[in-house]
């Protein structure tokens, strides 16, 4: 058991009997060596004295060479046990006498060495000189064993031992007595902690023993149970009211999670009745979501495919590293090319088979995780009209353009048997009028007319044609161009006495020719199909979806509804030629030139008040940056 | 001191080992050897007898070994005083032929062919501090202080401690006990 798991008043008692132990320890190590020093000097003190008076008793055997005298001297040491041998040396440094006398030689030192005593292993010994009246006669060898020393040792030992002996009874005795009155309100006021944490009895109270610091303790510890008690009380009222709270809390929560399934329900409907493919990855490209359509169009089922990377799956191998990479660059940048609008590319099948898909990735965040929704829809069959739309369109314009080709070829080759026609039976008028019968002249007469109105049907048929060829178009100030019209149309409205009012015109971009002409034509079959009031004919336009809407109004002879339409196609006429001249190619030429600028033509009439004529032109033609595309795109 | 080396092979041997003792007594001429340990001996008694003060003319006078008759120990006795003090005296030897020629002195060998003239010696000493030494066997009888006699080998000493007493000289207790008291009342 470690000392600082044991009670305190086992601790007490050690520490006490620990310290007073090695206290005692000390001083007895400090006497044991103080009583070893001297005794070695008191040992050799002796030994020295005891010498001198052998030395000093042996000085006249050694002068009377007497060893048996001195025999008998040194074996007076026998009084001393510790002194285990003794020598006489003469003056020679011979062997004179030995004690004991039955001693061996070879315990001996064979001659006198320096004089002195000193320890060597556990013996004393060394050299005095024999002297008598300063006549050195001799020298005397002492050895004595440390024998007394042990003894004295031991003795000092068991003496030691028992004082310690003594002193840890005593110390156990005291501090047993004393301990208790440190520890005992400790170990109290402890078993009163301990009662009150097994019991949880707070009202309890330590009882106080004294006014030292444990008294303190004791009644801190009381304050504290105090505190505990009120703390406890608050601590209860506080759970009550937080049992209430979860119990609210829980119903309130039951209720949002049945919310929260259903909702989840019709999501699931909706994601499932939608009729796009809805993919959800997550952003490691892994399928989170997988809807019913996105089963058919795929092939792949959900429990196959959710939890597997996306790109594994649907995308084609050419564009696998793309997406990873626009992947990483999102998170990278925040920046998603192909995000939020509308792709079309090709897509794998579950059978392998590549097919056309539009697609539109959102991305959107879910408790700071980014999620990709992709809707997808197979546009194989879409794809498919469009190119066979396009096809036709195709087709359609060649056509065209070879019909405008053939009539144009066709009138210009025509023009020139006409020449010939004409300035023949001209010059066959000039010279035979008159010379030859009146049905001659009308013959003549009728075929100079037909000839002429064969090359105004041409000249037109030639213009008609001459619509689509592709001019470079151009800012064209509206006012400067009407201004133009008007004194190109000046005999007629001299003639018929026609009143054109225009309001301030802007300026459009397109074929300055092509505009010349779509406006004298038609102002000019508002004069020419003028009732019986002199003409009153009005310009004025306005911005309608972006496009400029111009309207020409007159009060003419009107054009019946049933006809609106059929004014605009080529050759068809409302009018015999006796009334008004014409080729029925005008309209048709005007309604051309407006689809040419990417607009509409039409006409609001009434027969007999007069008729309104409207066209568009498109705004937004000069910011479009190839006009070619745009020509040819209008074209088709 | 060279004396004292050249002696300390014969204690040894006397001690220690009898055979070597033997054929070192025979290598020399007997008288010689022991001769050269009595003057040895003489020399000691100066450390181990005191003299009364009165005994020298003045602290630094000599301690004079005197012989009477012949001179038994060659050198050796020279060469083991030479150069020692006793107390400030130095020490000097002093022969005398015949007892008429005795002059003052404080130790006093007395040859074993002079102790007939012991008698005379006697009174011509009494009253001074006078060691008389001898090596004569009936030195003791006729009133003689010190004697060295030969007992298992080896030089021993006699002393009578009346007479030295009646001398007005002091024997340390250690030769005492070294020597053999001759009691002359006993006998």
């Amino acid at each position: 058991m470690l000392l600082k798991d044991q009670p305190i008043r086992k601790k007490l008692m050690r520490v006490i009997i620990l310290i007073s132990g090695s206290v005692l320890l000390v001083t007895c190590s400090a006497f044991f060596f103080y009583e070893y020093y001297s005794f070695r000097q008191k040992t050799i003190q002796t030994l020295s004295t005891t010498g001198k008076i052998i030395a000093a008793n042996s000085t006249a055997a050694l002068a009377f060479a007497n060893p048996d005298d001195a025999k008998e001297i040194l074996s007076a040491l026998a009084a001393e046990q510790h002194i285990v041998a003794a020598s006489l040396y003469d003056k020679d440094g011979k062997l004179f006498a030995l004690y004991p006398a039955t001693s061996s030689l070879t315990n001996f030192p064979a001659k006198p060495e320096k004089r002195g005593y000193e320890f060597k292993g556990s013996f004393i010994d060394g050299f005095a000189p024999v002297i008598q009246n300063n006549n050195l006669l001799g020298t005397l060898y002492l050895k004595s064993d440390l024998q007394a020393m042990y003894e004295r040792f031991k003795l000092y030992s068991i003496l030691t031992i028992f004082v310690i002996g003594l002193s840890f009874l005593l110390a156990y005795f005291l501090s047993s007595i004393l301990q208790k009155r440190i520890s005992e309100p400790i170990t109290v006021l402890a078993e009163t902690a301990k009662a009150i944490s097994e019991k949880g009895d707070y009202s309890v109270r330590a009882t106080k023993l004294g006014e030292d610091e444990l008294g303190l303790l004791t009644d801190a510890f009381n304050n504290m149970l105090s505190q505990i008690q009120q703390q406890n009380y608050k601590l209860n009222e506080f759970n009550k009211s937080l049992e209430q709270k979860v119990i609210e809390r829980t119903i309130d929560l039951e209720f949002v999670n049945k919310e929260l399934i259903e909702s989840e329900a019709q999501i699931q409907s909706v994601f499932n009745s939608a009729p796009d493919a809805v993919i959800v990855i997550d952003s490691d490209s892994n399928v989170v979501r997988w809807n019913a359509q996105a089963e058919i169009i795929f092939g792949w089922k959900a429990d196959e495919i959710i939890g597997n990377p996306l790109q594994n799956f649907i995308i084609p191998e050419k564009y696998r590293e793309r997406h990873l990479n626009g992947m990483k660059h999102f998170f990278k940048t925040g920046e998603g090319p192909v995000l939020n609008k509308t792709i079309e590319l090709e897509a794998l099948n579950k059978s392998g088979a590549e097919f056309a898909c539009a697609l539109s990735i959102a991305p959107t965040q879910l408790k700071g995780k980014y999620l990709f929704i992709a809707f997808a829809r197979d546009i194989t069959k879409s794809k498919k009209a469009e190119s066979e739309l396009k096809q036709k369109s195709l087709e359609l314009s060649r056509s065209n353009a070879d019909l405008e080709q053939f009539a144009y070829v066709a009138s210009h080759d025509l023009q020139e048997p006409l020449r010939t026609i004409t300035s023949y039976v001209q010059l066959l008028g000039k010279r035979y009028k008159d010379k030859l019968d009146q049905d001659a002249n009308d013959f003549i007469n009728f075929a100079i007319d037909g000839s002429n109105r064969m090359r105004n049907l041409i000249n037109s048929l030639l213009e008609y044609s001459r619509v689509n060829r592709i001019k470079p178009f151009e800012h064209i100030d509206m006012n400067d161009l009407l201004k133009d019209v008007l004194q190109n149309l000046a005999n007629s409205i001299k003639e018929s006495n026609a009143n054109i009012v225009a309001d301030d015109l802007p300026t459009v971009y397109g074929d300055l020719v092509l505009i010349d002409q779509l406006f004298q034509n038609l102002i000019g079959n508002a004069i020419k199909y003028k009732g019986e009031k002199s003409p009153e004919i009005h310009v004025s336009w306005k911005r309608e979806n972006g496009d400029y809407l111009f309207s020409i109004k007159d009060n003419g002879i009107g054009i019946p509804k049933e006809y609106s339409d059929k004014i605009f196609v080529i050759f068809q006429r409302l009018h015999g030629k006796d009334k008004y001249q014409g080729t029925g190619i005008g309209l048709a030429i005007c309604k051309k030139i407006v689809e040419r600028h990417g607009g509409k033509i039409w006409v609001e009439s009434e027969p007999g008040k007069g008729s309104t004529f409207y066209f568009t032109i498109k705004a937004n033609l000069k910011t479009t940056k190839n006009m070619e595309e745009n020509t040819k795109a209008l074209i088709a | 001191m060279t004396v004292l080396k050249m002696i300390a092979p014969k204690f040894i041997a006397s001690i220690l080992l009898a055979m070597f003792s033997v054929s070192f007594t025979t290598a020399q001429p007997p008288a010689s050897r022991e001769y050269q340990i009595k003057a040895i001996f003489l020399f000691n008694f100066t450390q181990f007898i005191e003299w009364p003060a009165a005994a020298f003319a003045n602290p630094g006078s000599p301690l004079v070994i005197g012989i009477l008759g012949e001179n038994p120990f060659g050198s050796y006795l020279h060469d083991a005083i030479t150069g020692e003090k006793v107390n400030g005296h130095p020490l000097i030897i002093q022969r005398f032929s015949s007892i008429s020629q005795i002059q003052p002195c404080h130790i006093l060998f007395i040859n074993q062919t002079e102790t007939n003239k012991f008698g005379q010696l006697e009174t011509i000493l009494k009253g001074q501090s006078v060691l008389t030494v001898s090596d004569a066997p009936d030195f003791m009888k006729r009133g003689g202080m010190v004697r060295f006699f030969t007992k298992s080998n080896k030089t021993q000493l006699q002393i009578n401690l009346e007479s030295i007493k009646a001398a007005n000289l002091v024997v340390s207790s250690k030769l005492l006990r070294l020597a053999e008291i001759f009691e002359p009342n006993k006998k």
